[in-house]
């Protein structure tokens, strides 16, 4: 098993980060208020679609970045996962 | 023109419009988090089946590969729209949130039975055959 878990935990990093961005703002469709959501919501409002995507696009790379570094760190401390970061 | 950009941006910027903006991002991620736990548990589950042997688990191990191969061909969106009709055909006050969890649910389900079925096919076969002639159970194997 422990072995397994260090096998498939970069893979499951990346899943989760895949879905984060991609599957979450598929939510925006369905009328979910997820950022992409709520980006469409103001925009409708005051017209500024480029200003708000480049903002939002700004925020899931953030975001991202934070989610990506912590399952690393996570991976680093439980599963001897040695990701290079950089 | 940038000078016009500059003077906009406090007015584009509004606290409230932040608030907004910071709490999407705190759904986005309670989003994928939840689907994702679920859905490796279940994924679990899925390599189970999928791992039993003998003939009366056949439909057992057929449905798990069904599953995973039919929603690994189906694209999000798909899924997202699929599972928002049928459950309001069902429950006509869902919550979009649930909806929306449950559609990553599933996918996430999917995609992740095979990531994990790929590590157990990445144990070499001469230690689970070890692991066997030790008298190990699944259960232990595992």
């Amino acid at each position: 098993m422990p072995h397994i878990a260090k096998a498939i935990y970069p893979a499951l990093a990346n899943f989760f980060v895949v879905i984060l961005v991609m599957g979450t703002s598929v939510g925006a469709v369905i009328g979910v208020d997820e950022l992409t959501g709520t980006a469409i919501n103001i925009s409708t409002e005051n017209y500024r679609w480029i200003e708000m995507f480049i903002v939002v696009a700004g925020l899931y790379v953030v975001l991202t970045l934070i989610a990506s570094l912590s399952l690393a760190l996570v991976g680093r401390w439980a599963f001897r996962v040695k990701a290079k970061v950089f | 023109m940038l000078a016009h950009l500059a003077g906009e941006i406090p007015r584009f910027f509004t606290p409230q419009k932040l608030v907004l903006l910071l709490e999407a991002m705190g759904t986005t991620l309670l989003m994928t988090a939840i689907g994702c736990v679920l859905g490796f548990l279940l994924a679990f589950g899925i390599v189970f089946l999928r791992q039993t042997t003998g003939r009366l688990a056949l439909p057992l191990r057929l449905a798990a590969v069904f599953y995973v191969e039919i929603f690994r061909r189906i694209p999000f969106l798909v899924v997202i729209y699929l599972v928002l009709f049928f459950i309001q055909a069902f429950v006509s006050d869902a919550s979009l949130f649930a909806i929306a969890v449950i559609a990553i649910c599933i996918y996430s389900t999917a995609y992740t039975a095979d990531i994990i079925r790929g590590g157990f096919e990445s144990v070499a076969r001469q230690q689970v055959e070890a692991a066997a002639a030790m008298n190990f159970g699944r259960w232990q194997t595992w």
